[in-house]
């Protein structure tokens, strides 16, 4: 008995040191890039470029000032800021993208889960398959398309494109989610005298509103942090804020404060949808992967 | 009410066939009972009368009115499932009150609550209205369901297997409730079950499914004491029927039934030899006798057989006693109150008045009406 309690007692205490300050190095390290570009769209000029960087520093908010004042001059060194433009340019795309996805997958996903076809586990599939093309592959046949039938820089085109971010997403989570349901309650409200039209949408559609809350929010994350589609695809009309970020690096210099001060406003939407749907995702996640 | 007709219905499902040309007609306000092994096809055919699922050939009719191409929510019946399917998301007086608001029903609120409350109130779940489904055990949730059933006032009642995940003390309480609820006395009701209790208990008649096809169907008692074949004999019953290999034969002594295995005679009365004659019945056939009808004789010299006890469960109201006849174990329901030694030597008397007599290749009841 001796020897089991001094073994926990020493080696234990020293096995848990150990994996915290694994913790907290593995911690430091992924957090810290998020952690510096904040302070970095805090941070006057020159104070980003010191060396050895400075941790206490007095605080300004010009770079946050600078990009979103609407300032178009012609003269060099200024920066003609599009950047609020771009933030409502990637709201409106991705939310546009997201409900088009909603409003196709929903139903493709419960065709998919709950019926059973010729060639159904290859359109799944092959839905799937969207999320596996690199988009650096597909972007320049996308790009002489979209040229020839007029769609280069337009909403349409871009929210077209993002169904193949936003689309598999939403069919895949939902389809098992759908398959979840069971049958039988969409039984129970046919014999209550309810079509089945109704009975999709007063039974079957809130039972899978924790599935489309989280397939939503990770549709919305991968939409609105996609770059290589707003790249190309689009030019200053339609940028999202990816790409109007770039506009910070000018022929006179970095602009570094500005580039941090934009990241940390384009990441708050994000924040906020993902903090508020962490509960649901997890729980829609699970439920739809774990099959019963 | 109404009258419900199955004709001829095939049903494939994958290619294998699930109902292989049903037939049935039950009559009106009857309580009807479909008993069969899982997987013999019986929720699927409460299903095909519901219209949930689609058939191959064949005919469903209420009433004489043919119902295949009547969507299943404009058929008057009602279906408890039994998985229960009760809505996670309504309350139970959500659920029990949805069929009252579907499209095309005028009810006006408090009209539902009235009969929401009736209902609830019979079925004693009356104080669980605000609860979800999720926060109900099993008996509760069983009556929730029925009761979802019972305020559609359908014209059909289909019940699939509703006492089969209750919890065996609370199942006898809500079998004897089944028979007081006037309303599925009065109605057509169409219930489903591998519990032979129940069928024999609640059936005015019972069907008996097998692999999709109708054996048999009777009033509980000639299901019980005239099976048409061995499979019937043995499902209805417990501990089920015992069944014995023996040769008919007919010597100066008097007609006897040899038992081979078991090196012992019963000695045939001349109605059953003479029954048995009459149906050409082949001279090696199976006999089967029932538990409760073999008795015990403590001294062995007197009695037909001698055997020697093996395992003895006495179950309070009850006794099972296992029995060895040389190479033959039979089963006998005994007075619980006797007690048995392993490896006693006991006699037995069969009460030759209960035989049951079969055929051995086709196990068919050789002495039945139905042939």
């Amino acid at each position: 008995m001796a020897t089991i309690e001094a073994q926990t007692g020493r080696n234990g205490f020293l096995h848990k040191l150990v994996v915290n300050v694994m913790l907290i190095i593995c911690f430091l390290f992924l957090l810290f890039p998020v952690f510096w570009v904040t302070t970095m769209a805090f941070k006057g000029h020159d104070d980003i470029l010191t060396w050895p960087p400075k941790f206490v520093f007095k605080p300004t908010l010009e770079n946050f000032h600078n990009i979103t004042t609407a300032v178009r001059t012609a003269t060099v060194g200024a920066v003609s800021t599009d950047f609020l433009k771009g933030f409502g340019n990637s709201l409106l795309v991705t939310t546009s993208a997201l409900l088009l996805s909603l409003i196709t997958g929903i139903p493709a996903a419960y065709a998919l889960g709950r019926y059973r076809f010729k060639g159904k586990n290859d359109i799944a599939f092959t839905f799937l398959t969207f999320r596996f093309a690199p988009e650096l592959l597909v972007i320049i046949p996308i790009y002489l398309i979209f040229q020839q039938i007029g769609l280069y820089d337009t909403y349409i085109g871009l929210v077209w494109v993002y169904q193949l971010i936003t689309m598999p997403m939403v069919i895949w989570i939902l389809m098992s989610y759908f398959e979840d349901v069971s049958v039988e309650l969409e039984q129970a409200s046919l014999v209550d005298g309810y079509p089945p039209l109704r009975t999709f949408w007063r039974i079957i559609l809130p039972l899978a509103k924790p599935g489309i809350a989280a397939a939503s929010l990770l549709a919305f994350i991968y939409a609105w942090n996609n770059f290589i589609f707003a790249l190309i695809l689009g030019s200053s009309k339609v940028q999202p804020v990816t790409v109007s970020a770039l506009k910070f690096i000018t022929a006179e210099k970095l602009r570094y404060g500005d580039i941090a001060a934009a990241c940390v406003l384009a990441a708050i939407p994000i924040l906020i949808l993902a903090i508020y749907a962490q509960r649901y995702m997890v729980r829609g996640l699970s439920l739809g992967a774990v099959k019963k | 009410m109404a009258v419900v007709a199955l004709r001829n219905i095939v049903k494939s499902y994958d290619g294998e066939k699930v109902l292989r040309d049903l037939s049935f007609q039950t009559s009106d306000g009857e309580f009807f009972v479909l008993l069969g092994p899982s997987g013999a096809g019986k929720t699927t055919t409460l299903k095909v009368i519901a219209g949930l699922e689609d058939i191959d050939s064949g005919e469903v009719l209420f009433d004489g009115k043919p119902m295949n191409t009547v969507p299943t929510n404009q058929r008057s019946v009602g279906m408890t499932f039994e998985s229960y399917a009760l809505y996670p998301h309504f309350t139970v007086f959500e659920n029990l009150a949805n069929s009252m608001r579907a499209p095309g029903k005028k009810h006006s609120e408090s009209e539902i609550r009235e009969r929401v409350a009736k209902v609830a109130k019979m079925l004693k779940i009356d104080h669980l209205l605000d609860r979800h489904p999720g926060e109900l055990s099993g008996g509760q949730k069983q009556r929730a369901s029925l009761g979802r059933t019972m305020v559609r006032e359908p014209s059909i009642y289909l019940l699939d297997e509703p006492l089969t995940h209750v919890d065996a003390k609370i199942r006898f309480e809500l079998r004897l409730q089944f028979h007081r609820l006037e309303e599925l006395q009065q109605s057509t009701t169409i219930y489903v079950t591998h519990d032979y209790v129940e069928a024999l208990s609640l059936g005015n008649r019972i069907a008996i499914l097998d692999n999709g096809e109708i054996i048999q169907i009777g009033k509980p008692k000639e299901i019980y004491h005239e099976p048409c074949n061995l499979f019937v004999a043995h499902l209805v019953g417990q501990p089920p029927i015992n069944v014995l290999d023996a040769i008919l034969e007919t010597d100066p002594q008097g007609p006897a039934l040899f038992i081979p295995k078991g090196g012992f005679r019963i000695s045939l009365s001349p109605k059953n030899h003479k029954s048995l004659e009459q149906v050409n019945a082949p001279s090696e056939l199976k006999i089967g006798i029932r538990p409760r009808d073999i008795e015990i004789l403590h001294g062995p010299d007197k009695a037909m057989v001698k055997a020697r006890s093996d395992v003895f469960e006495p179950f309070g109201s009850l006794g099972l006693l296992s029995v060895i006849v040389n190479d033959i174990y039979l089963e006998l329901l005994v007075d619980p109150d006797m007690s048995f030694e392993p490896d006693n030597p006991l006699g037995l008397n069969f009460r030759e008045d209960r035989l049951l007599f079969f055929d051995p290749e086709t196990e068919m009841n050789l002495l039945s009406n139905e042939g």
